[in-house]
């Protein structure tokens, strides 16, 4: 057993103080949000700053749930974080598994997601295309054109590739189909990426806001980030050039105490994604980025 | 590096592309293709008695309706249409706009927010719809004053019908009277006497509390109010002329540098908001209506009552009145007029060939633009009681004043209308001070209303001109001054830099503005006006 010297105590304290000092710098807006939204206008205009409420006041939140938008968006959001998710742990796996076999066209393949890596298309043809596949206006334009992200996909292959082949060698013997032997072997020893996996798209899907602005023209189908917008940054249009715009304000914008309130209902849900995937996450993420 | 370094910075950038919002990609906005689909079930011209698809797309702040709301089902049963508008939210509609444009799409009603270089340079490649000779046919259009629709003009045509906007209501200076009543003081009529007003209100307790807490000026971020009394002291107004007889933007003249310093005095001496660049609009609006600040802004147009009525728990004495403008040294005092419309709309050149839709979307729009006086905004007015969705429905009547249903049910066709915004045919004829319930709020916009109807306001001539590299840069090019000013109040940038900030904004593209703006001055034979 390794007995820590003096100076190592010392620099680990100071390692400790400094990540404890800046977990706090980084705590503090939040701090100040949740306070701000547990609390009452009149309290929050007379101090300049507050991070605990005075006196707790629910108001904020009583309002944000009465109103239909934000609630409709919430579910939206969460069908399209959930079912996307699925859509593209499913599509991301049965690719990169695919692509670890022997198949035709494979170096090819391989190239054309690495140049999609590289490159993008653009906002204007990506919207041409969503518009001539019939998607516009579909929460599925969410989903579909954004269902494998290739980064992720290269990772994914990684991984499997670091799985030894003599299981699935054995497997293949023992008169096993290659879908068995994904669903069966490959699947099953792949939890840590799989979870690691799903924290990034479901992230990218929770905070789905300007596909959602570009591609659906219906109000009841736009997701959580959308409404929120609308609620916290409801004043913008600031510039020299449009400064009439400022003066167009025929609804102000709520109080900040709503916004704060907005803020948390629209952050915590996915935030509570972190402590329950964070196993899964913090070996996940290594995997497959070294081949054994 | 060793195998678990590499791990751990792969991991890290992983861990960062991955956790960042996701976004759609980085493109640019291109010109708008050919366009060759046509998304619109086009009816052969014939009878009116058809019923037409309207595609139309356009934007709002807040409270945006539900797809298919009631209202809409209204509008689509009264002129017989199937209307189908895509409102967006603001905040990203300049990026929608250009992406549906871009891709060949255009609907058969744009909204635009501002007329600028996109939409001059749309117009002048044929996608929209020449107006000139429908405007006479429409009662509301033929309302529309001859400077309001040069901005809508490109190569001599008009393309765009502008919503309305009162043309001399912009925001103006209102002051605390309360305050200067009891410290003795006359309401200021120059420079000097606001500078003393603006320190006694620092430093002589005018709210009587015993308190160290209120101060002159409310500032916030952008220089916002920028205090000028009239177009000699304003920052966007193209009022004073350089040494070769140019218009030039307020931004850099020399009255501008004296304002500026002017307010780089009162900060000195705390007169000023704080830490006024970091402050937006919510932030700053609240100093002076929680009591801190006893000067700022206010309009007759769009003030609010529970920004009021918050001041008044806090200040019962509460008074404000409007601050005329001041005599400036060349002899000239009045406020500064704005372009006289806010948004417009464009129809598509497609229509080109189906008159008869032309002639039903005019007269949609015609009809959300017809101007009700104040005291028939009730079930009485039939017309009004069918925009506002028929009473007990859509709206009820309470204290005399209209209050509407929740923007989120829809039931209102006020809402879908293409253009909602009645042109009235002077501004005092919105009656707005009656519009206001909190006492306080009515007496100032009152006044407010009477300043403006007692002093002339000046004609701005940047509205009238087309400058594509103004369009293209002037947005950034103002902000750099802007900012630049900014650190000269507070006096982190010497005001001795005065002449190298102008001397940039020149190089950058400001001399290239200059030049096009006069160009397009001259062209149209203008001179400086009010009205």
């Amino acid at each position: 057993m390794h007995h820590r010297t003096w100076a190592e105590r010392i620099g680990d304290s100071l390692n400790v103080f400094a990540l404890v000092l800046i977990s706090l710098v980084m705590l503090f807006p939040f701090v100040y949000i949740f306070a701000v939204s547990f609390s009452s206008l009149e309290d929050v205009l007379r101090n300049q700053l507050l991070l605990w409420p005075k006196h707790w006041v629910f108001d904020s939140y009583a309002y944000i749930f009465a109103s239909k938008p934000f609630l409709t968006s919430l579910y939206v959001s969460t069908f399209v974080t959930v079912v996307g998710t699925v859509v593209n742990l499913a599509f991301t796996a049965s690719m990169a598994y695919g692509l670890t076999r022997d198949i035709y066209g494979k170096k090819w393949i391989l190239l054309s997601v690495l140049f999609t890596l590289i490159f993008s298309a653009g906002i204007i043809p990506t919207y041409m295309v969503v518009k001539e596949t019939g998607l516009l206006n579909s929460l599925w334009s969410l989903i579909l054109p954004a269902a494998i992200n290739p980064f992720n996909l290269i990772v994914m292959r990684q991984f499997f590739l670091s799985i030894p082949e003599d299981i699935s060698d054995a497997a293949l013997i023992d008169g096993a189909t290659e879908f068995q032997i994904f669903r069966r072997i490959i699947l099953p020893l792949s939890k840590p990426a799989l979870a690691a996996f799903s924290l990034f798209y479901a992230v990218a899907h929770w905070n789905s806001y300007f596909s959602a602005i570009l591609y659906l023209n219906d109000p009841a189908k736009w997701t959580i980030q959308v409404v929120l917008r609308q609620i916290v940054i409801a004043n913008e249009g600031v510039s020299a050039l449009g400064a009439e715009a400022r003066q167009v304000m025929e609804n102000p914008p709520p109080p900040i105490t709503i916004q704060m309130a907005a803020i948390m209902i629209a952050t915590v849900p996915i935030l509570l994604f972190y402590p329950f995937l964070q196993k899964h996450f913090a070996k996940g993420v290594m995997l497959g980025s070294v081949k054994e | 590096m060793d195998k678990r370094a590499l791990t751990a910075v792969l991991s890290a950038v992983l861990a960062v592309s991955a956790v960042a919002c996701s976004s759609g990609g980085g493109g640019s906005a291109k010109e708008p293709s050919d366009a060759s689909t046509n998304p619109n079930n086009e009816q052969p011209a014939g009878n009116d008695n058809k019923k037409y698809t309207i595609t139309a797309i356009d934007f709002l702040f807040s409270g945006i309706p539900p797809k298919n709301g009631p209202g809409l089902q209204m509008i689509n049963e009264k002129f017989n249409v199937d209307f189908q508008k895509d409102i967006t939210v603001y905040s990203e509609y300049a990026q929608k706009l250009t992406t549906v444009i871009s891709s060949g799409n255009i609907l058969d009603i744009i909204g635009f927010e501002t007329l600028d270089g996109k939409f001059y340079k749309w117009a002048e490649q044929g996608a929209f719809l020449e107006l000139d000779d429908y405007i006479k046919d429409y009662p509301t259009l033929k309302m529309v004053a001859p400077d309001v629709w040069e901005p809508m003009k490109a190569k001599g045509k008009i393309y765009a019908i502008p919503r309305y906007f009162p043309a001399t209501y912009l925001n103006s200076i209102v002051i605390r009277k309360d305050w200067l009543d009891n410290l003795g003081l006359a309401v200021p009529t120059n420079y000097e006497e606001l500078k003393k007003v603006a320190i006694a209100f620092t430093k002589q307790d005018p709210d009587r509390n015993g308190k160290d807490d209120t101060y002159g000026l409310v500032l916030g971020q952008n220089i916002n109010p920028n205090y000028a009394m009239g177009p000699y002291w304003d920052t966007g107004s193209w009022y004073h002329k350089d040494a070769n007889g140019n218009f030039i933007p307020g931004f850099i003249s020399e009255q501008r540098k004296e304002l500026t310093q002017w307010l780089a005095d009162l900060y000195k001496e705390g007169a000023v908001t704080k830490d006024f660049a970091f402050m937006n609009p919510t932030q700053y609006n609240a100093e002076f209506y929680s009591g801190k600040g006893g000067i700022y802004l206010g309009s007759p147009r769009g003030m609010n009552e529970e920004y009021m009525k918050g001041l008044v728990k806090i200040h019962p004495d509460a008074k404000i009145i409007a601050l005329p403008p001041f005599k400036a040294p060349d002899g000239s005092q009045g406020f500064i007029a704005g372009s006289g419309y806010y948004t417009a709309l464009a129809l598509s050149a497609k229509l080109k060939d189906n008159p008869d839709k032309v002639r039903r979307i005019l007269e949609m729009i015609d009809y959300g633009r017809q101007f009700i006086p104040l005291d028939q905004r009730n079930s009485k007015n039939e017309m009004f009681d069918w925009l506002y969705g028929k009473e007990g429905v859509g709206y009820t009547i309470q204290d005399g004043k209209v209050a509407n249903a929740k923007p989120e049910d829809g039931l209102q066709p006020i809402q879908y209308m293409p253009d909602n915004k009645m042109w009235a045919p002077n501004d005092i004829d919105n009656q707005y001070s009656k519009t206001y319930v909190t006492p306080q709020l009515v007496s100032l916009v009152e006044d407010l209303e009477k300043v403006h109807s007692e002093y002339k306001h000046y004609i701005n001539p940047i509205y009238q001109v087309n400058s594509p590299t103004y369009f293209e840069k002037a947005g950034e090019l103002y902000n750099k001054l802007t900012e630049t000013q900014s650190k000269m109040i507070t006096g982190a940038v010497p005001i001795s830099d005065w002449d190298k900030m102008v001397d940039e904004f020149l190089k950058n593209g400001g001399e290239q503005i200059i030049k096009e703006v006069n160009e397009g001055i001259k062209q149209k034979g203008y001179e400086r006006s009010w009205k």
